[in-house]
């Protein structure tokens, strides 16, 4: 915020004035004199007192929290009773894009994910001689990541004894076809298979597979952010985390979430649509930057319930996060990794066998090693292409990349 | 409002040349090329009319021009001033204009320069400086 000064047409008319003073003395022609008196003359007729207060401007937001790609209405309102002239801009931020819809009321569309401010209001007024220029920051804006439509196709072996939406390997009284076996007292007509019954000359009855629901754990490694702006590492594992949590609390499964990076945050599995909003509130923690290096063989038990599946998301560049998947896998968890690194050093323009080429054939050596070391121990590693969903991703995986 | 402040702009600085030597065409150019920059809405558009009606005292300083033609001149460099901003002030232009129909009749009676004259015009012009642009610390 700048006080009152001088405004824009005070500082040209006296400008003008004194440069045709200085032109008559210099060259010693009166008749210059003229072109100084008509600005010294409007001057002079300007109001010359000084507005006592300051521009009052406040700034409301129609929302402190939305999606990516939502809109958020932010207005703004100045106080300035001495005022000839307001005039109120909106500066957006990098991050977010802005249209005006009537004066003093901007249409804000966020465009990245994470709590950050969507711009400034830049208030400029005019009163008589006089100009204020006040600049407010807009608070923060909590933007979720967007969360894209992916079906929960992933699912652990062993399914809980608890009730849910996905066919499990016992016997039970899901919707899914399981086998046949013949009648015993007790069985329900309507469970009958006339067709097997008949050709057998007995009775026999359709067995339904069990509904067990699953708890999901999503891993997210904010170790290391690479890429470009909005398609970084953090970016696709914010977005692959959001849409798997979407997709399995839909279907009423417990989901939790760890942030490997900093200090380690966590939270455990849990149920329900308010799950979903912690789990993005943790998320816009993950991009504050930390100077702590993180113990990663001590992810907390409660958050890693027995059978969990673990969904980690990382683009495999620290040695930190090996030793975070070994401790799960120690712990009998069935680990999936989605690697999100999508663009690798840039080749090397030189000479094919110079050192910076010989640097980023070892760099693919050495991350074709880490993905065999992982697959030795029974963890799949999904690449995460960048025009491929993250549905068909895990498609690729199903029930037999999840053995525990 | 922008086709006003062009048109004004490049009378301002393109009728002193008119009257002046060849090389005053340079500096009315130079002048013209800012009437043109501050037609833009850009960050710059203030410092660019105060350039342009810079060029245009400094054209009419090496120029020829009579009383009437400087009286006119300096109406016009109001005017552009003034038309550069969103509401055109009328009452500062009147009361430019008749302090230019003020100065130019008291220099058709007695038009002189004298060394006495020099330094009470320098001292006038700072002193009119002073007073006319507000400080902070008032």
């Amino acid at each position: 915020m700048t006080g009152w000064r001088a405004s824009a047409r005070t500082r040209q008319l006296a400008t003008a004035a004194l440069v045709a003073l200085v032109a008559a003395i210099v060259t010693g022609h009166a008749g210059l004199v003229l072109l100084a008196a008509a600005p010294l003359a409007a001057l002079a007729v300007l109001p010359r007192a000084r507005p006592a207060e300051l521009p009052l401007v406040t700034v409301a937001v129609s929302g402190a929290r939305c999606f990516e790609g939502e809109d958020v209405t932010l207005t703004a309102t100045v106080s300035c009773p001495a005022a000839d002239k307001i005039d109120i801009r909106f500066v957006p931020a990098p991050t977010a894009a802005a249209a005006e819809t009537q004066p003093g009321q901007w249409r804000i569309n966020a465009t990245h994910w994470g709590r950050y401010s969507p711009g400034t209001v830049l208030v400029s007024c005019v009163a008589g001689a006089w100009q204020a220029a006040v600049a407010v920051e807009v608070e923060p804006l909590e933007v979720f990541p967007r969360a894209a439509r992916t079906r929960p196709r992933l699912v652990p072996a062993e399914l809980l004894r608890r009730i849910g939406e996905h066919t499990g390997r016992a016997v039970g009284d899901g919707v899914e076809f399981a086998g046949i076996r013949p009648y015993v007292p007790g069985d329900q007509l309507r469970d009958l298979n006339r067709a097997v019954s008949i050709r057998r000359q007995g009775r026999y009855v359709n067995q339904r597979a069990a509904s067990r629901a699953a708890d999901l754990v999503v891993v997210v490694d904010s170790l290391t952010e690479t890429g470009p702006p909005g398609e970084t590492t953090l970016d696709i594992a914010a977005h692959g985390a959001a849409a798997l949590a979407a997709a399995y609390l839909r279907v009423s499964d417990r989901v939790g979430i760890v942030v490997l990076g900093g200090v380690l945050r966590w939270l455990g599995p849990a149920p329900g649509d308010r799950q979903f909003y912690r789990i993005a509130e943790m998320m816009l923690r993950a991009r504050y930057d930390a100077y702590v290096d993180p113990d990663l063989t001590r992810i907390p038990r409660i958050v890693l319930p027995p059978g969990a599946l673990v969904v980690l998301f990382s683009p495999l560049a620290e040695t930190g996060v090996l030793t975070a998947i070994t401790d799960l896998r120690e712990r009998r968890l069935p680990v999936i990794v989605v690697d999100t690194l999508r663009y690798e050093p840039a080749p090397a323009r030189e000479a094919k066998h110079s050192p910076a080429d010989l640097a980023l054939r070892v760099w693919r050596l050495d991350r074709a090693a880490t993905r065999a070391r992982l697959a030795a121990m029974g963890v799949p590693v999904l690449h995460w292409g960048r025009d491929a969903e993250l549905d068909g991703v895990l498609a690729s995986s199903g029930r037999i990349a999840v053995r525990s | 409002m922008n086709r006003a402040r062009l048109v004004l702009g490049l009378l301002a600085v393109g009728l002193p040349p008119v009257l002046g030597p060849a090389w005053t065409i340079a500096v009315a150019s130079f002048g013209a090329l800012a009437v043109v920059a501050a037609a833009w809405p850009w960050r710059r558009r203030h410092a660019a009319v105060s350039i342009a009606v810079g060029a245009a005292i400094v054209t009419c300083a090496f120029s020829h021009a009579g009383i009437p033609a400087l009286a006119a001149e300096g109406v016009l460099i109001l005017a552009y001033v003034l038309v550069n901003h969103a509401v055109f002030p009328a009452r500062q232009f009147i009361a430019g204009v008749v302090a230019t129909l003020v100065v130019a009749g008291a220099l058709t009676v007695h038009p002189g320069v004298s060394a006495w004259l020099t330094g009470i015009g320098l001292a006038a012009a700072v002193a009119a400086f002073g007073v006319a642009v507000p400080s902070r610390r008032r």
